[in-house]
C-alpha cells in the first residue's frame, strides 16, 4: 500500500478526531429560567398541619390545595403537548413500568414518555447528557443525598411550587425547587418463616443471626442513620463486627436468598417481593428520607416535567391506584405529608412498606434535611469504606 | 511476457478498486478499535469525570498518581484477577480438552448428543447463567446443595456459593464451550499417523498424549488459552453476582464499581480509565508473547493431504467412568442450571425446591406473559439486529482486509496493520464496553449515536479480530494461482476476489459469522455500559427482570421464562443456520461432481477419483476459473 496514502489518511483521521473532541468542550449555560403558573394563581389555603416526625402533614390537602394544583396541571398539559413535540423524558432511579406510563397517558394522552432507570448513576447521566449535547431528562429526581451532585451543579430549575398550589410546609426539607413526591428509608426485610427481626442493628450481633443477614454493596446508607445517632466511629465499629462475626454478607442479589429463606434478613429499603412470608420491619436509628422531583434546567419540555412531577406526587386517582392495585405495589410510598386517609387505604406490599416507614418515623427515625445532607454523605461514604473496603 | 512474469506483475500492481476496498476495510477496523482506546487514554489523563464538556476536565496525571497511591490495592487486584481468571481458564481448558478428546478422538457412545449438550451453556446469556448458578447453589434451598445433602455422609456438606473457589469453578463451567469449540477443530485436523507410530513403538496412550499429541497441539492450545484468559478477564457476570465479598478485587468488578457513583459523588471515569489502560498493557503483553510463541507454528502443522485421518482411541474399561464424568459435567452445566431457571419460571417468587412447593405453588403463567410482552419481542428483534449487524460488519471488513494483507508484500505497514487488526482479542469486553461508552458520549455533539442500536452494533463489532484471523488463515490456504489465472483471463483483481476468493472463503466466513452472531445474542457486558431502554437487547431486559434493583420491572419468574424461551430460540436459529450451510455444502458437492466430469473431458484433468477427493473449495475454484476463461 502507498505509504503516502497511509500517512495522509492517518493525518486526516487525527484531524477529524481532534475536531470532534474540540467540539465537545462546551460549557453548560447559566441562569436557569423561572417557570410561571397560569394566571390568577395562589389559593390562600392554610395547611391543617400535623407533625409526623420531621415531616409536616396537611390533612386538608385534597380539599383545599388539590383543586388549584389540578387546575394548574391542566394548563401545564396544554403547554407540554406543544413543547418538543409532546415528548417527555423521565430518567429516574427506576425505569417506569409500562403500566405506570399507561396511567399517566390515560389522563394526558398527547404526551409520549421515554424512561430510563439509572439508580446511583442518575446524576452522572444528567450531567453527561448536558455536557455532551444529548437529549437530557426533563424530570430530575432523587433524595437530598442521591441528588447532591445535581444540586451542587445547579441542575434544579427555579420553580416556585407554591405558585402552583403546593403547601409551603412541603417545601421545607429540601430546597424550594425540590417537590417532595415520596418517602423511603432503611428497613429490615425478614423471612418470618425462618426468623424474627431484632429491634436494632446492634442486636444482629447475637449468635443466632450469624450468616443470616445480607446487605447490597451499593446500600451502605442503611447504616447512616445509626451513624447520625451514635457517631461515625460506633457505626464503623458495628459494621466491622457484623462482618468479622460472619453475620453480614454482602450480596448483589439479596432477594432470592431472602425469599427462599437461606439468608432470611436483608438490610435494605422497601420490599418488592410478593412472597407472603416476607415482612418489612423498622429498627432503631434507621434513616428515613424524602424523595423529590423537579425540573432539569437542561430540560426540553419543562411544562411536561412539572406536570409529571405533580401528577406522580399528588394526583389522588393515581395515588389510590398505587395504594390498592398490586400492579403498582413496587412504586414508591407516597409522601408522608399527604393526608392519613391516603395511607389507611393501602393494601398488600404497599401497606407493608407504608406501615413500616410510618412506624419508623414515629419511632424517631433519623431524617435527611438540607442542613444535615453533607453529614449524611460523609457517614454513607464511611459506611461504604467499612463495608466494601 | 511469460506466465510467471505476468503473475508477478499482477501481484505487485493491484488495481485501484481492490486497494480502495482494502483501505476502506482497514479504516473501518481502525475506527472501531483505535478511537475508543484513544478516548480511554485521553480520559485517563483528563481527570476525574468526563474528559470534555465539564469544568473538572483538564490534562493531568492525577489518575495515575492516585493509582500509584493505591498500589497495594493494585497488587491485590492483580493477584485476585490472576487467581480468578487463571484458575478458571485452566479448569475450563482441562474440561474443554477432555470433552473435545472424547467427542473427536474416542469411541465413546452418544458423542453427538454430548457435543450438542456442550453448546447449551454457550447460548444462555452469561448473566442469566450466573443467576441460575446462584439459585442452584443456595446453601439450603439450592437444588445442587439439596442433592449433595441426600448423599450418605454428606448431609453436613454445603457448597458456599460466595467463596472464591466456588466462583472460579462457576466461571470455568460457564466458559467451557468457548475453548471446546476451538479445540475440536484442532483435534479433528490433527494427523493421527504420528500417534499411531508412537503406539506401534510401544508407547501407552498417556505417553503418546504427553510426548506426541500435546507437543503437536501446543501452538493451537496456547492460542485457545490466551483467548479464554482474555475472555475471562472481561467477564463481569460471575464476579458481579457472586463476588461482592470475596471477589471485589477482581478487575472487571473493580472497573464496574469505579464507574458506579458513590453517595453524593460522580463516577470516577478517569481512575477507571487509568485502571483500564494498565490492564490493557498487560493483556497486550500477553498477546505479543502469544504471537511470538506461535510464530513458528507452521513447522508443527500436522494436517497432511489425502492420507489424513484422526486416530480413534478405544475407551474399553474407561467407557463407564468417562460417561459418568460427562454426566456430572452435563448435570452441572446444562441440566441443573436449566432446571433452576425452570423452577424460577414456574414459581411466583424465589422458593426452595420441595415436592410440597411443586404441588401447591407452581404455575406456568409466566411463559404466556412473556410471549404476550411486547418489550420481549422488541428486545429480541433488537438482539437479532445488533448481533447480525455487528457480525456482518466484522466479517465483511475483516475478510477484505485479511485478503488485502495476506496478498500484499510484507512491509512494516502491512505487519503493523496485521497486528492491529488482530489485537482486539487482547481487549477485555469490560474495557471495550467502557471505552465505547466514553467514545459515544464524547462524539455525541457531532455524531449523536449514544444509546442507539447503531452504537451497539458498532460496539459489538469490536471483536473483529476473530473474523480477521480466520479470514487471514483461510486466505493463506487458497493458492494464489487461482486469482492470477483469473487476472490473466481478463478479470480485475476485485472481480477475481469476488468470483474466486470470496466463494472459497465463504464457508469459513459464514462459520465465523454464526459464532459471532451467537456470541452477540448473549452478550451482556457491552450493552451493560451502552444500552438504554430504547436500544437494549434481550440480555439486558432479562437482567432487569431478575434484578430486584429494577423495582417496577422486577419479575423473576418472567425473567427465567424469558431465558428459557430465548435459549430455545437461539438454539433453533444457530442450528437452523448450520443446517442451511450443510444444504449449501451438499449443493456444492453436487456441482463439484458435474464440474469434475466436465473438467476431466475438457482439461484432461487428473483422474476422477483424485478430483473427487479434493476439497470443496478447489472444485468450486475450478468451476469459477472455467467460467471466467469463457468470457
Amino acid at each position: 500500500m502507498n505509504v503516502r496514502t497511509v500517512r495522509g489518511g492517518t493525518i486526516a483521521l487525527a484531524a477529524v478526531g481532534m475536531l470532534l473532541l474540540s467540539s465537545c468542550s462546551s460549557s453548560r449555560s447559566e441562569a436557569p429560567s423561572a417557570l410561571e403558573p397560569a394566571a390568577d394563581a395562589a389559593t390562600g389555603a392554610t395547611c391543617d398541619a400535623v407533625e409526623v416526625g420531621a415531616f409536616t402533614r396537611c390533612e386538608n390537602f385534597y380539599e383545599d390545595f388539590w383543586p388549584e394544583i389540578d387546575r394548574q396541571m391542566d394548563a401545564l398539559y396544554e403547554q407540554a403537548k406543544e413543547t418538543d413535540g409532546g415528548r417527555l423524558v423521565v430518567w429516574d432511579w427506576y425505569e417506569l413500568a409500562p403500566e405506570v406510563i399507561a396511567e399517566f397517558n390515560a389522563r394526558y394522552p398527547d404526551l409520549e414518555i421515554e424512561t430510563r432507570g439509572l439508580t446511583y448513576n442518575l446524576p452522572s447521566a444528567v450531567i453527561s447528557a448536558e455536557a455532551t449535547g444529548g437529549r437530557n431528562t426533563d424530570v430530575l429526581s432523587g433524595s437530598l443525598l442521591s441528588a447532591a451532585a445535581m444540586t451542587d451543579e445547579g441542575y434544579w430549575d427555579e420553580v416556585d411550587w407554591t405558585q402552583f398550589g403546593v403547601p409551603e410546609e412541603f417545601l421545607r426539607l429540601g430546597a424550594p425547587e425540590m417537590l417532595p413526591d415520596s418517602m423511603n428509608g432503611s428497613l429490615m426485610q425478614v423471612n418470618t418463616d425462618r426468623i424474627e427481626a431484632p429491634a436494632s442493628l446492634d442486636d444482629l450481633l447475637a449468635p443466632e443471626f450469624e450468616g443470616k443477614v445480607s446487605i447490597a454493596n451499593y446500600n451502605p446508607i442503611v447504616f447512616s442513620g445509626y451513624g447520625m445517632a451514635e457517631g461515625e466511629d460506633a457505626m464503623v465499629e458495628l459494621i466491622g463486627e457484623l462482618k468479622s462475626s460472619g453475620t453480614l454478607q454482602v450480596l448483589e442479589d439479596q432477594n432470592s436468598p431472602l425469599s427462599s429463606g437461606d439468608v432470611p434478613i436483608a438490610l435494605n429499603q422497601t420490599l418488592f417481593n410478593p412472597n407472603p412470608s416476607l415482612a418489612a420491619r423498622p429498627f432503631d436509628h434507621s434513616g428515613v428520607f424524602a424523595q423529590f422531583s423537579g425540573v432539569n434546567v437542561d430540560a426540553a419540555n419543562k411544562p411536561g416535567a412539572m406536570l409529571w412531577a405533580l401528577w406522580n406526587a399528588y394526583d389522588p386517582t393515581w395515588l389510590e391506584l398505587r395504594m390498592t392495585d398490586e400492579r403498582f405495589a413496587t412504586t414508591q410510598v407516597p409522601y408522608p405529608g399527604l393526608p392519613s386517609s391516603l395511607f389507611e387505604q393501602a393494601t398488600g406490599l404497599m401497606k407493608t412498606n407504608a406501615d413500616a416507614l410510618l412506624q419508623s418515623i414515629e419511632n424517631g427515625a433519623e431524617t435527611e434535611t438540607e442542613a444535615t445532607r453533607d453529614e449524611w454523605i460523609a457517614l454513607t461514604n464511611a459506611a461504604d469504606a467499612a463495608l466494601n473496603g | 511476457m511469460s506466465t510467471e512474469e505476468r503473475a508477478t506483475k499482477a501481484g505487485r500492481t493491484r488495481p485501484t478498486t481492490m486497494t480502495v476496498a482494502t483501505v476502506v476495510a482497514g479504516t473501518v477496523i481502525f475506527l472501531l478499535l483505535a478511537i475508543p482506546l484513544a478516548v480511554q487514554v485521553i480520559t485517563a489523563f483528563r481527570g476525574p469525570f468526563l474528559p470534555f464538556g465539564v469544568s473538572s476536565a483538564r490534562w493531568s496525571v492525577d489518575n495515575f498518581v492516585t493509582l500509584w497511591g493505591l498500589r497495594e490495592d493494585f497488587w491485590a487486584v492483580l493477584g485476585s484477577t490472576a487467581a480468578f481468571v487463571g484458575g478458571s481458564t485452566v479448569l475450563s481448558l482441562l474440561m474443554a480438552f477432555g470433552l473435545a478428546w472424547v467427542t473427536v478422538r474416542t469411541d465413546a457412545p452418544f458423542r453427538r448428543v454430548i457435543s450438542l449438550l456442550v453448546i447449551v451453556p454457550f447460548i444462555v446469556p452469561p448473566i442469566v447463567k450466573a443467576q441460575a448458578y446462584l439459585l442452584m447453589l443456595s446453601p439450603e434451598s439450592g437444588v445442587l446443595n439439596q442433592l449433595i445433602h441426600l448423599v450418605p455422609g454428606m448431609s453436613e456438606v454445603t457448597i458456599d456459593p460466595y467463596s472464591f473457589s466456588t466462583m472460579i469453578v462457576i466461571q470455568s463451567l460457564t466458559n467451557v464451550t468457548f475453548p471446546y469449540l476451538m479445540i475440536v477443530p484442532i483435534l479433528t485436523g490433527m494427523d493421527g499417523s504420528l500417534e499411531e507410530s508412537a503406539r506401534v513403538s510401544g508407547a501407552s496412550w498417556g505417553q503418546t498424549l504427553r510426548r506426541v499429541t500435546l507437543p503437536m497441539l501446543w501452538p493451537g492450545l496456547l492460542g485457545v488459552t490466551v483467548l479464554t484468559f482474555i475472555l475471562g478477564l472481561g467477564s463481569l457476570e460471575v464476579p458481579l453476582l457472586f463476588g461482592q465479598e470475596s471477589g471485589k478485587s477482581i478487575f472487571a468488578l473493580k472497573l464496574w464499581t469505579l464507574i458506579s457513583a458513590g453517595a453524593g459523588e460522580l463516577p470516577q471515569y478517569g481512575l477507571a480509565a487509568a485502571w483500564g489502560c494498565v490492564f490493557l498493557v498487560i493483556t497486550t503483553i500477553a498477546f505479543v508473547i502469544y504471537l511470538r510463541a506461535t510464530r513458528d507454528a507452521e513447522r508443527r502443522a500436522s494436517i497432511s493431504g489425502k492420507g489424513f485421518r484422526p486416530t480413534t482411541m478405544k475407551l474399553g474399561g474407561w467407557r463407564i467412568p468417562v460417561l459418568l464424568a460427562i454426566l456430572v459435567f452435563t448435570l452441572l452445566t446444562a441440566v441443573l442450571p436449566l432446571f433452576a431457571l425452570l423452577w424460577s419460571a414456574i414459581t411466583p417468587y424465589p422458593l426452595a425446591f420441595s415436592l410440597d412447593a411443586l404441588r401447591t405453588q407452581t404455575q406456568f403463567g409466566a411463559f404466556g406473559e412473556v410471549l404476550a410482552d411486547g418489550e420481549f419481542w422488541a428486545s429480541l428483534g433488537r438482539t437479532l439486529i445488533i448481533a447480525g449487524g455487528s457480525a456482518t460488519i466484522a466479517c465483511g471488513a475483516a475478510t477484505v482486509l485479511a485478503y488485502g494483507i495476506a496478498r500484499s508484500r510484507a512491509t512494516g505497514w502491512t505487519r503493523s496493520m496485521d497486528l492491529f487488526a488482530s489485537s482486539s482479542v487482547a481487549i477485555p469486553a469490560v474495557i471495550a464496553g467502557f471505552a465505547m461508552f466514553l467514545t459515544f458520549m464524547v462524539i455525541n455533539p457531532v455524531i449523536p449515536l449514544a444509546g442507539t442500536i447503531a452504537a451497539l452494533v458498532i460496539a459489538y463489532s469490536y471483536r473483529v479480530s476473530i473474523a480477521y484471523r480466520a479470514g487471514y488463515s483461510a486466505t493463506l490456504q487458497i493458492r494464489k494461482e487461482l486469482e492470477e489465472a483469473a487476472v490473466i483471463s481478463g478479470a480485475s483483481r476485485l472481480e477475481g476476489f469476488r468470483r474466486i476468493v470470496a466463494p472459497l472463503l465463504a464457508p469459513t466466513v459464514f462459520a465465523v459469522w454464526i459464532q459471532m452472531f451467537i456470541l452477540g445474542t448473549n452478550e451482556f457486558t457491552l450493552p451493560a455500559f451502552l444500552a438504554t431502554p430504547e436500544s437494549r437487547p434481550l440480555s439486558v431486559y432479562m437482567y432487569a427482570m431478575i434484578n430486584p434493583r429494577s423495582a417496577q420491572l422486577y419479575a423473576p419468574d418472567q425473567g427465567a421464562a424469558m431465558a428459557l424461551i430465548f435459549t430455545l430460540l437461539v438454539f433453533a436459529i444457530g442450528y437452523g443456520l448450520q443446517w442451511l450451510v450443510s444444504l449449501r455444502a451438499i449443493g456444492r458437492a453436487s456441482r463439484r461432481v458435474r464440474v469434475v466430469e466436465v473438467a476431466s473431458d475438457a482439461l484432461a484433468a487428473p483422474p476422477a477419483v483424485e478430483a473427487t477427493d479434493a476439497p470443496d473449495t478447489r472444485s468450486v475454484a475450478v468451476q469459477e476459473v472455467r467460467e471466467l476463461s469463457r468470457r
